[in-house]
């Protein structure tokens, strides 16, 4: 009897998997695509790990790491493929897998396995893939001026360009629901008393004002917080980096952990945040239980499901951040996946071929149709910016700034420090603590790259 | 002939070889690395930096949580997963007709990988529609942030652990309790001894190795748990539920290269100093055959 | 047996009946979530699926399943063949030699049940050899990890076979190899089944030791491809679950033909061991 239902389960599992080969074969559009190149390009990866160009018949092959997220985006894909038709060249697009594609890429860069192409974010991590002996210096090239000023500082490292900022950008602050906002006569704050006296409302009214996944570590997103402070004061970039200085030294982190504290305390996060996972996100903001959240525009788009719940995501609206460090409030700009090449390479040429082409204004114009962005290149005309972005763009363009902690401070972390402020919100920590366990976060990784 | 005819070296050769160049150099060699300046960011020209690498993640503030909890993830695993272990094979062990069926099911737990049963038991400690909520929910009982708070985390993780494993547990001790050989007992009833006594001063006794069997691979591999934590919690809430396999993953992460191999090389101290003071410990238990 | 044993035994059959219940639990949760969309999933309950939404099966199916099935088929093949081929002889060799440099290498061999997998400088000899990155590479890692407790397993049944079969056997004239097939081996087959299909169980779970040693997703096995469906910043519940399903079923399968096997097995091996 049992061997009977083990040859069933057998039967039922065979089939299932003969007949998803058929659909995989035949779908060509979005992630399978990369699996069909992989497939085929599979012999491109010899032995020992270092990936050699191979003359396939029709063209070269180069290698391209990523997220394998990443990779995925309609218009990495769409530029990828309008590249290989006009050269008859192709890309091994290898998508590592998102939660650990970090680490991977880490250990293949530091075990001598480096891609000809790699897309990275520019952030301070990328310090760990040693961009100044591995990636192409840009800083000549023509299309450096056609960047807009608030990316291209993240494309810079030790002021070289080593990258291009292939990507989307997104306007990064507070998203509320104006629906409830309109029921309960609520207007846009201007400042850090108004968006308290807001959330203090919202409590009265019985809707929890903003949700906060902090399990997750990094949707507390305190770097909003930190780069109106960077941007009046750029000097404590390099103080933090060479050690002069420490968070504890900045007052205004002092004051943003302390309102992360007292909102905790007076519930605007709901009892609920040590637990609260950003997978609950779409469904709590849906059904109107949370009415704020710290978030960028374009996930509204890409992510946010509007069938399933009473609100769609047309019904939300960007309003400043505040997070007790600028009393006017700020967005924070874009954060840039950078498009790099391997200079030590052997196709180094045919990698600086393919950036190149990703500049041109009539390509990357293509690529970006229709795409949500804000526009990263000053000839972009094709995006489209968002909605929450259009109705608000007064205040936008006004209050934003440039992402510079992430991107800057090394060592910055954006889930330890998520996690630290959990600690503290949760009251099993004081303040100094607080601060003292980011900082020595930050600081053993700074000090990994300067053990001499 | 002499032993070393008989079973010739050739016999170990390969297997020694494979061995040797597979797991020993790679771990021993490989702790040389905590005493470097290694990092993501630097691959050659490395300089040797003594202890100071081990004294850092020493002094590290989430060294002390790791190291108790990981100590409590060890012994909850053991003790429970003994004993439930010892009790559902002394069940299994009577005259049950379903006896196959039963032991079929609670082994099915060990086939799943820790990642599977970490998915499964975060979805049952959700806060949020989560399963042990739900069913609180209909007896009116308050949501519990099981995942939110240090005490009810770890004790979830545990829970998660105890259930992959005390298939394992019961097989070998189930197993052991067969093997017993039934002239002792037939000595026994004959002598007018009760279950109970029977039990105490015959199967007990007899069964101590296959127990000590369990709880010795309950601690070792107790104590390396990783998998499972990252992915129900991730160490956290904050750091409260870390162990020291998640810490060695965090230096990794971060590209703190020589620091990871440096909680390596302190924990493979530890767990040998276990298991040492554990075989000393348990060879008093064990009866002689 | 008298009637008050009878009657104690069906009421702790009832009980262990009602306490599997927290084991079949979470299992059907998984298995009906499989089949829900995505927000219904998110719900985690043995609720059954308003919609019943099979085509979450084929959305895995498509994401390179059978490559990665392939590849865990062969590497979980390969590595157990070695790995019970290496323990038996490793184990034959220990315990029949019996030095005291035998008893020394035993110890060590069973630190490798201690000793924790280490990443970073498996990966670097890997490379100097040259098979980084290769299946092979991964299945000789996987023998080394897995051989200490299988050659414990083996050690512990062997030690149950009479040395006089060995004797009868060398006045034959049978040594090494020779004297280890014709004895040993025909009585090696419990053992050979128990560790055969627990290293295959173990082997085809394994996460995070392929994520490090494998360098392209064309080599990926079987359970890594559940994080096709983590997202970037949340995970569709659906289709991991139904991803589990799939991963889990060639397991099933493998543990259903051979459960007697290992229960067997484990007596020998482990009560000596």
């Amino acid at each position: 009897m049992k061997r009977k239902i083990a040859l069933l389960f057998t039967g039922v599992w065979l089939t299932m998997a003969l007949s998803g080969c058929g659909g995989g074969l035949a779908s060509t559009q979005t992630a399978s695509g990369e699996d069909i190149l992989n497939e085929e390009t599979s012999d491109a990866d010899s032995g020992s790990g270092e990936n050699t160009a191979e003359a396939s018949g029709d063209g070269v092959t180069l290698t391209l790491y990523g997220n394998a997220d990443d990779l995925a985006k309609p218009y990495m894909q769409k530029i990828i493929s309008m590249w290989e038709e006009s050269t008859g060249n192709k890309i091994d697009q290898q998508g590592l897998d998102t939660d650990n594609a970090e680490t991977i890429a880490l250990t293949k860069f530091t075990t001598g396995d480096i891609p000809d192409l790699y897309i990275h974010f520019g952030n301070s991590n990328l310090k760990n893939f040693n961009p100044a002996e591995n990636f192409v210096d840009w800083s000549d090239a023509e299309w450096v001026s056609d960047i807009q000023d608030s990316v291209l500082s993240q494309a810079t490292f030790e002021d070289k360009i080593i990258g291009l900022p292939f990507w989307e950008a997104s306007n990064s602050g507070c998203f509320y629901n104006k629906e409830i906002f309109a029921e309960l006569g609520i207007s846009q704050p201007t400042s850090q008393a108004e968006f308290d006296a807001v959330c203090d409302t919202l409590l009265e009214n019985g809707i929890q004002p903003i949700y906060l996944p902090a399990a997750d570590g990094w949707p507390v997103l305190y770097q909003y917080a930190l780069d109106p402070v960077l941007e009046e004061h750029p000097e404590y970039i390099d103080a933090l980096n060479s050690g002069a200085m420490t968070y504890a030294d900045i007052p205004e982190f002092t004051a943003m952990c302390e309102w992360f504290k007292s909102a905790a305390e007076k519930g605007y996060f709901g009892q609920n945040f040590a637990s609260d996972s950003w997978d609950y996100t779409n469904e709590v903001l849906g059904i109107g239980e949370a009415a704020m959240l710290f978030c960028w525009d374009t996930w509204f788009d890409t992510d946010y499901d509007s069938e399933s719940y009473d609100y769609a995501s047309s019904e939300f609206g960007i309003m400043p951040a505040f997070m007790g460090t600028c009393d006017e409030g700020t967005y924070e700009g874009g954060n840039v996946n950078l498009m790099m090449a391997n200079k030590n390479g052997e196709n180094v040429e045919l990698a600086m071929d393919f950036i190149n082409f990703m500049a041109e204004p009539d390509n990357y114009n293509v690529a970006f149709e229709g795409i949500s962005t804000a526009s990263v290149f000053k000839q972009q005309t094709t995006n489209v910016n968002s909605m929450q972005y259009e109705e608000n763009k007064e205040s936008v363009n006004r209050l934003i700034r440039a992402s510079a902690a992430q991107p800057k401070i090394v060592g910055y972390s954006q889930v330890e420090g998520g996690k630290a402020l959990l600690q503290l919100m949760s009251g099993d920590i004081t303040v100094e603590e607080c601060i003292t366990l980011i900082d020595n976060e930050r600081i053993a990784t700074l000090e990994s790259f300067t053990q001499d | 002939m002499n032993r070393k005819k008989i079973y010739p070296f050739s016999l170990a050769v390969i297997p020694a070889v494979v061995f040797i160049i597979f797991f020993i150099i790679p771990s021993t060699i490989g702790y040389y690395y905590a005493f470097t300046n290694w990092s993501a960011a630097r691959t050659s020209g490395l300089k040797f930096v003594g202890f100071q690498n081990i004294i850092s993640v020493i002094q590290n503030q989430k060294v002390p949580v790791a190291f108790v909890n990981t100590l409590i993830y060890a012994g909850v695993k053991t003790v429970m997963v003994t004993l439930l272990g010892f009790v559902f094979a002394y069940i299994l062990n009577r005259s049950i007709k379903t006896r196959t069926a039963l032991r079929t099911v609670y082994f099915i737990p060990a086939i799943f990988s820790s990642l599977v049963v970490g998915l499964i038991f975060s979805a049952v400690f959700q806060t949020r529609h989560g399963t042990l909520n739900s069913i609180l929910g209909v007896f009116d009982i308050a949501s519990i942030q099981w995942l939110g708070s240090r005490g009810t985390a770890v004790f979830a993780i545990c829970v998660a652990e105890v259930w992959r494993n005390v298939g394992y547990a019961i097989v070998i001790t189930l197993a052991g309790m067969q093997s017993v050989s039934s002239d002792y007992l037939e000595a026994g009833k004959l002598d007018g001894a009760s279950e109970w006594q029977l039990f105490r001063n015959i199967t007990l006794p007899l069964i101590m190795p296959t127990v000590n069997v369990n709880i010795l691979f309950s601690l070792i591999y107790g104590l390396k748990m990783f998998d499972l934590i990252y992915v129900m919690t991730g160490g956290g809430p904050g750091n409260a539920t870390e162990s020291f396999g998640t810490l060695m993953m965090n230096e990794m992460s971060a590209g703190r290269y020589a620091q990871s191999v440096a909680v390596n090389l302190i924990f493979t101290i530890l767990l040998v100093i276990v298991s040492f003071i554990y075989q000393k410990f348990s060879s008093r238990w064990e009866t002689v055959d | 047996m008298n009637k008050r044993i009878k009657t104690m035994n069906r009421i702790l059959e009832v009980i262990l009946w009602v306490f599997s219940i927290v084991i079949i639990y979470p299992m059907l949760m998984v298995l009906l979530s499989s089949f829900k969309s995505k927000a219904e999933a998110s719900y985690l309950s043995i609720s059954l699926p308003s919609e019943w939404h099979f085509e979450n099966y084929l959305t895995v199916l498509e994401k390179n399943f059978i490559q990665s099935l392939l590849n865990s088929v062969f590497i979980s093949i390969l590595s157990v063949i070695l790995i019970v081929t290496l323990s038996a002889f490793l184990g034959f060799f220990i315990v029949r030699r019996d030095t005291r440099g035998c008893r020394i290498s035993y110890k060590v061999v069973t630190l490798g049940i201690i000793a924790p997998f280490a990443a970073l400088p498996t990966i670097q000899l890997l490379q100097q050899i040259g098979i980084y990155g290769t299946r092979v590479g991964l299945c000789m890692v996987y023998t080394a990890l897995y051989m200490p407790f299988t050659t414990m397993m083996f050690s512990g049944f062997i030690k149950g076979i009479p040395r006089e079969l060995d004797e009868a056997a060398v006045m034959d004239g049978a040594v090494g190899y020779r004297l280890f097939l014709k004895v040993i081996l025909p009585l090696l087959s419990p053992a050979i089944a128990t560790t055969g299909v627990l290293n295959f169980m173990w082997v085809w779970n394994e996460l995070q030791i392929p994520l490090y040693l494998l360098n392209s997703s064309a080599k990926w096995t079987l359970p890594l491809s559940v994080y096709n469906f983590y997202g970037q910043f949340s995970r569709s519940w659906n289709l991991v679950c139904a991803n589990v399903v799939l991963v889990s079923i060639p397991v099933i399968i493998v543990y259903a033909f051979a459960q007697k096997w290992i229960i067997s097995g484990m007596t020998a091996g482990a009560v000596k061991g």
